[in-house]
């Protein structure tokens, strides 16, 4: 092959010097390309008989096909390999690699290697247009060309001048390099002195030298593919990595004025507003809030996406997430009448390792869903082992609720980030349409997995499952029971199964014999039979919501009979919380619990509760102010009432609580002052001069729907225990009666309650 | 808290075991009360059966948080008597709670 005008010039005498000049002038004999190898050539190795021949060209191409040079895709370091392979087999001084253009118009060298020199060069470029009969032949021939003579031959005495002669090469095997059917280069093998007649065998091993070639370039190709998706897919990560990182930190400026301006409005609620004035104020807090928790999730999701979200390892219990989780979503549950209740299967291990307040907030994401999306019925969280997981550990939170349902077709879109399932949904049941996405990375990265099923009009139940270690370390892994109601015959009036069905487990594992009645009536016939039977239960829980016949009417039924005797009652209240809790106190029961059951506060009231009716007085204010203190925040109260000796008590009752108690001296101050400032729960005197308070209450229940506000608690103060005048009170809007003298620890217990349904 | 003796011997101290949370407080209602005498007799002299009755519920409702149950059972019967216009029942009622303010014994537990 010629070389670059200029540098042909500069090289020959080296080059001449250089090659062996015994074989410059040998004459090649004229054998037929196709027969055996010729003896004319002395020092060729093709005087090798052509089985050792054919041997050690088929060693040289293995070793050539998996040496490191051609696999690396490294493609000058192939070609390399390859020029020095081809060049020391066919006994050549010149072997060289050449590639097309872009444009076909011209071949770049690649590689070049001098086997006088053990040399290797490149950067050469031959045109089309200087050696047209070169490239043509090029383009025509499908094997080699194989140039006997090359200044004689017609495809490559175009040379001659510029390049054989002063490198004296006589001979020529020029391999098309060939890929997906193309020609897109040549390997070229030079001889240097006179003639060379190349046999079969060196034209077969030049084309499968250049098939090497074409294999080194398609590796090399695949390399440099691989190496631009390589590139693209850290540019990718790097560019979603800084929006989320963007995203977080915008979300975190916008949170800190965010915050500023909630809080204003918060501080501006406190003060003196006209009625319209607190009205627009109330939108721009609830608008606030509604951004601020819209902000809160994009950053969460953000941090999720990012990666930057890292999860804690930490010893928790299960109990007490479920109960934290409960406890936040109660209120909502009792203000639509729904019921919540959460089963734990009595296998579950609940010393954990993982991160609970991950925990919490996908079990609040997905029973906040169930609540928003159900007006009737009920919500109920079962946990349980993962039935399709054999690792302890790894559990199964399933969310089972009554409501709209959801469309088969949408099921899956959910977990996507700002899809609801109806385009409607956001704006009659708000939510940012977040919480699902971020709970599926949550879950995704407890390695778990999370999904619904769903019926429309019907329910939906969503499901996710959690890996979680298990604590092994805890020293008492089954901490002893906080009570001990061995052998204590108890009854659970409910109507709800999974109501029963927790209190019974619950109880059980504390000792207790359990037996479960499914309404009033049952119950009572119960409480009949066992008396009858001689074995009368101790411990009656009653819930007070059931149809037919609800615990307060069971309640009262059991206080007219000698089955009272020795039985201690504890009514289960949910909905009409501060009624039914001030009903348990006048009807003398042991205690009450709201719904939905917490373990821990089962335990404390039945404890209480046993204890106060077997005649061990409890610490009952140590209680009270146990509570209290553990309850944060204070609640603004207001008392309406004309009696300065009743004022005096009340405040000196309040005097070591945290709450605020302002004092109106009659039903209309009350009311003026209720519209002017803002209280969480109300105390109603009923008998006032000026105005007494159930006119007081129905004017302040009025002025609260023309404003469209929630109802705030009003605990009507009664010296009167008359059923009619109870009647009265409930009509004009109180929710609940406290019968004078009031106890400092009812009044604190019910204040306390409505803490709970403060908006 | 415990209620007085049903038929309290004239002239023995009645004791009245109040919440010691409320020592405070008790020297005023007991100093109110006996101003709550002198009202209703002006309002009996005046016939004015309104404010002996808005002071008996007072009573009524007032007195047993205090832990003088007695003065509630006064109360309530003097509001009922106001009620009826009943001059003799309102007389007597006055009398018990001046009798009962004259012999209380507090003790503050």
């Amino acid at each position: 092959m010629p070389r670059h005008h200029r540098l042909a010039r500069q090289k020959p005498s080296r080059k001449l010097t250089a090659a062996p000049r015994e074989t410059a002038h040998n004459p090649a004999p004229p054998v037929p390309e196709s027969s055996s190898p010729t003896t004319g050539q002395a020092l060729h190795p093709v005087l090798s008989h052509p089985l050792t021949l054919l041997n050690q060209y088929q060693d040289a191409l293995r070793q050539l096909a998996q040496s490191d040079a051609l696999t690396s895709g490294d493609w000058p370091v192939a070609c390399q390999a390859i020029t020095e392979s081809c060049g020391t087999l066919l006994n050549v001084e010149r072997t060289s690699i050449w590639l097309f253009d872009k444009d076909r118009q011209a071949i770049c060298l690649v590689d070049l290697y001098e086997a006088g020199s053990r040399s290797h060069r490149s950067n050469m470029v031959l045109k089309a247009i200087d050696y047209p009969a070169y490239f043509q032949a090029l383009a025509v021939e499908e094997r080699a060309i194989s140039a006997y003579d090359a200044r004689q031959d017609p495809r490559t005495k175009e040379f001659t001048e510029t390049y054989l002669l002063p490198l004296n090469i006589g001979a020529m095997l020029d391999a098309p390099i060939i890929q997906k059917g193309r020609v897109v280069g040549i390997l070229c093998a030079e001889h240097v002195g006179g003639p060379r007649r190349w046999t079969v065998y060196e034209e077969h091993l030049a084309s499968s030298m250049a098939t090497m070639a074409t294999l080194a370039l398609e590796t090399a190709e695949r390399r440099k593919v691989e190496q631009a998706l390589r590139v693209a897919k850290d540019a990718a990560e790097v560019a979603s990595q800084a929006k989320s990182e963007f995203l977080a930190s915008m979300s975190h400026e916008i949170r800190t004025p965010m915050n500023a301006i909630i809080g204003m409005a918060d501080l501006l609620w406190e003060t003196q507003l006209t009625p319209e004035q607190r009205k627009y104020l109330r939108i721009f807090r609830r608008a606030g809030g509604n951004l601020l928790n819209l902000i809160n999730d994009i950053l969460d999701l953000s941090k999720v996406e990012s990666g930057h979200l890292e999860l804690e390892s930490i010893d928790f219990d299960l109990n007490e997430v479920l109960d934290r989780a409960i406890e936040i979503l109660a209120m909502r549950a009792s203000e639509k009448g729904v019921e919540l209740a959460c089963h734990l299967a009595p296998d579950v291990p609940c010393a954990l390792i993982g991160d609970p307040h991950r925990l919490t907030q996908i079990l609040i994401n997905l029973i906040g869903n169930a609540l928003k999306f159900t007006d009737t019925g009920s919500v109920i969280v079962s946990i349980t082992n993962d039935p399709d997981s054999p690792v302890p550990g790894t559990l199964r939170f399933a969310v089972r609720d009554t409501g709209i349902g959801i469309p088969a077709d949408k099921l899956t879109a959910i977990f996507e980030s700002f899809t609801q399932a109806h385009s409607s949904t956001a704006r009659r049941y708000g939510g940012t349409g977040l919480g699902l996405a971020i709970s599926r990375h949550l879950v995704e990265r407890m390695k778990g997995r999370i999904w619904g099923e769903s019926t429309v009009g019907v329910g939906s139940t969503f499901y996710c499952t959690m890996a979680f270690q298990v604590q092994t370390h805890s020293p008492a892994e089954k901490p002893a029971p906080a009570i001990n109601l061995s052998n204590v015959r108890t009854l659970v009036v409910d109507d709800h199964p999974t109501n029963r069905l927790i209190l019974h487990e619950t109880l059980a594992a504390w000792g207790s014999r359990v037996t479960e009645a499914e309404s009033g009536p049952a119950g009572l016939a119960e409480l009949r039979r066992a008396a009858e039977a001689g074995t009368p239960y101790e411990l009656l829980l009653l819930d007070c919501r059931m149809p037919g016949m609800n615990g307060f009417a069971v309640a009262e039924a059991v206080n007219g009979s000698p089955m009272r005797k020795g039985l201690t009652v504890i009514m289960l209240t949910s909905d009409h919380w501060a009624d039914d809790i001030a009903r348990t106190y006048d009807l003398g029961l042991g205690g009450y619990l709201v719904k939905p059951l917490r373990r821990s506060d089962l335990f404390q009231t039945i404890g209480i509760a046993l204890g106060r009716t077997k005649g061990t007085p409890p610490p009952q204010s140590d209680i009270a102010e146990a509570r209290r203190a553990t309850a944060a925040g204070s609640l603004r109260v207001l008392l309406v009432e004309d009696s300065p000796d009743n004022q005096l008590l009340i405040r000196s009752y309040l005097k070591h609580s945290p709450h605020r108690l302002e004092i109106a001296d009659n039903g209309a101050i009350g009311v003026e002052k209720f519209k002017q400032g803002h209280y969480d729960v109300l105390l109603m005197d009923m008998q006032m001069p000026v105005m007494d308070g159930l006119t007081a209450t129905k004017a302040i229940r009025r002025w609260e729907r023309d404003q469209d506000l929630p109802p705030t608690p009003i605990i009507a103060l009664t010296a009167l225990a008359l059923k009619e005048e109870a009647a009265k009170i409930f009509e004009a809007g109180c929710n609940t009666h406290i019968t004078k003298p009031v106890k400092k620890t009812t009044l604190l217990e019910i204040i306390q309650a409505c803490k709970g349904h403060r908006t | 808290m415990t209620p007085p003796e049903p038929t309290p011997i004239a002239n023995e101290p009645i004791t009245v075991h109040v919440d010691s949370d409320l020592e405070h407080l008790v020297p005023t209602f007991l100093a109110n009360r006996q101003k709550d005498l002198r009202t209703i007799r002006t309002a009996l002299a005046e016939k004015d059966f309104e404010t002996i009755g808005m002071l008996g519920h007072r009573m009524k409702g007032d007195g047993g948080g205090y832990g003088f149950h007695a003065i509630s059972e006064i109360g309530g019967s003097m509001e009922l008597a106001a009620g009826r216009r009943d001059q003799p029942a309102i007389e007597r009622s006055t009398s018990q709670l001046e009798d009962f303010l004259t012999r209380v014994a507090v003790v503050f537990r």
